[in-house]
């Protein structure tokens, strides 16, 4: 079930799941001014509201971002589902069947729903309105379904796939174009704050503890946290997005 | 190789870095009763050594991972374009598939074990079982493989288009690492300004310091060896990070760049090693 991607399978049922830390942790105020707990402190009550929120926040976007992996993953695959699907049409393979096994080959929870439901016995025109219903208008489940119901169209299905595998190929050609420029971003500021601040870092900080006088600031705790945490945190931050970035472009 | 003993190969051999860092940590434990210090710039050098050796052959096995799928992927119009024409010309699909072994090299030896299977009457889905299907597109292709093997005039007609198909994706994959390609060189860059800048820097500034000023009430005094250490441990992290980060923007499917990664890391370990053992 696509739902299971929600607390106890229900959005409603999810959020307010996702309340209960954040209102736990408002409490403790609460309990506070009212006197029940006197030994808590200010620092004590934000952090634990911070906690609670946070918690709260991952809660809440858990499942956006599983929607969101689940539609990339599908759009990733897009190119050669349909080339597969079209080639096996061609080669006399029954137009459904041969969508099940192409879609069997492809890992896409999407892809493997539809396939279930198919296999035990709903319409395809159901299932697709169901997970339309799920995801919401989007273009990726806008094209599964028109391709699901070209199957119907016999040996038409041939040229309308091979249409719509031009378009997908146009649109990732678009796609590159847009992640070409994003990336280019995204490496100059690697490469600015990564690896050129830390040089200029080393060498002024190092530099000025030596001419300053005494200022009470460890200088080698600095230059350590930043070569031991701020870069690894930074490049790894710079990774994920680079590879959010090419994976939208990639086949 | 299978997939899942390849993805186990590649999890132990990324982790050996991490292992020689234990062993590491533990011979001084044992030997000497201390543990490894980060201002100490000796235990520094021997360190990044230590990693830099020991990532060499995860290195080198992520860098022949992506060098094959890539050269495999290329191989596949090839592969296509020679049995379309020898199917057109009269050839049964054995016959076809050898005269293709001529112009392969990485998929060379999936097809000769496809025609071993077929040469003592398996099906071809017996031999397909050892073709690659690493990427979509060479799984796609043993899919193919397996159809065409039906034989039939109409099969062949789907020859053509099939192969035009694999043919725009090819490109487009080769246009996305055609474009990122100029990545590398640009960590190659910065990373010789962090090797020469740094090292300028300890020999010309921080090294003389260090033996001949005294402290004073506008000179503090100059810790050399602990800079000298934060500096070398720096060149190490951003080689390894950027080993990793590269592979993500050049869109590879393993961590290739991590040999360029090692490319830089060795000479900048030889500058800071030359470097210490003549100035301090």
């Amino acid at each position: 079930m696509l739902s299971n991607i929600y607390f106890g399978g229900s959005k409603k049922a999810h959020y307010i799941a996702s309340a209960v830390p954040l209102i736990s942790s408002l409490t403790l105020p609460a309990l506070s001014i009212i006197g029940l707990l006197k030994t808590l402190t200010l620092l004590d009550i934000a952090l634990a509201i911070l906690t609670g929120g946070t918690v709260t926040l991952i809660m809440l976007l858990y499942p956006r971002f599983i929607i969101s992996s689940m539609l990339d993953k599908l759009e990733l695959s897009m190119p050669h589902l349909i080339l597969r699907t079209r080639t096996l049409i061609m080669a006399g393979e029954s137009p459904l069947q041969t969508f099940i096994n192409a879609s069997g080959e492809i890992k896409s929870p999407i892809l493997d729903y539809l396939i279930k439901s198919i296999i035990t016995g709903e319409t395809p025109e159901t299932v697709l309105d169901e997970i339309e219903g799920f995801f919401g208008k989007k273009p990726v489940i806008d094209r599964l379904k028109r391709i699901v119901l070209s199957l119907g169209m016999g040996t038409q299905a041939i040229s309308f796939l091979k249409d719509e595998f031009e378009a997908v190929m146009a649109e990732k050609d678009n796609n590159l174009r847009k992640a070409l420029d994003s990336l280019s971003v995204v490496v100059e500021l690697y490469m600015t704050v990564g690896v050129f601040f830390p040089v200029i870092a080393i060498v002024l900080l190092s530099s000025l503890s030596i001419l300053g006088g005494p200022s009470g600031i460890d200088v080698y705790t600095l230059i350590a946290l930043m070569i031991f945490v701020a870069i690894p945190l930074f490049s790894a931050l710079a990774a994920v997005m680079a590879k959010k970035i090419v994976e939208g472009a990639m086949l | 190789m299978k997939v899942e003993r390849r993805s186990l190969v590649r999890g132990l051999l990324l982790l050996s870095p991490a292992i020689a860092l234990i062993g590491y940590t533990m011979y001084l434990d044992i030997d000497f009763k201390t543990l490894p210090n980060i201002y100490d710039p000796y235990e520094a050098l021997v360190i990044s050594f230590l990693i830099a050796i020991s990532l060499t052959p995860s290195a080198i096995y992520e860098y022949k991972l992506e060098w094959e799928v890539r050269g495999a992927e290329a191989e596949v119009p090839v592969l296509l374009s020679v049995i379309e024409n020898n199917l057109r010309a009269g050839l049964t699909l054995p016959q076809a598939l050898e005269a293709a072994t001529d112009y392969l090299s990485f998929l060379r030896r999936d097809i000769v074990k496809l025609l071993n299977t077929l040469s003592v009457g398996e099906p071809i889905e017996e031999g397909l079982k050892h073709f690659r299907r690493d990427t979509p597109l060479l799984a796609v292709t043993a899919d193919y493989l397996r159809i065409i093997a039906r034989g039939g005039e109409e099969l062949y007609k789907t020859l053509k288009e099939f192969r035009e198909a694999v043919e725009v994706i090819v490109n487009y994959g080769n246009r996305l690492r055609e474009a990122t390609r100029s990545y590398i060189g640009a960590i190659y860059m910065v990373m010789f300004v962090y090797l020469v800048t740094t090292a300028v820097f300890l020999k010309t500034f921080i090294y003389p310091l260090s033996t001949q000023a005294t402290a004073s009430n506008i000179l503090n005094p100059v810790n050399a060896k602990a800079l000298t250490s934060l500096i070398i441990y720096g060149a190490l992290i951003e080689s390894l990070i950027n080993g990793f980060a590269t592979s993500y923007f050049t869109g590879s499917r393993y961590l290739s760049s991590l040999f360029h990664a090692l490319i830089i890391l060795f000479p900048s370990v030889a500058v800071y090693a030359i470097l210490l053992f003549t100035s301090l």
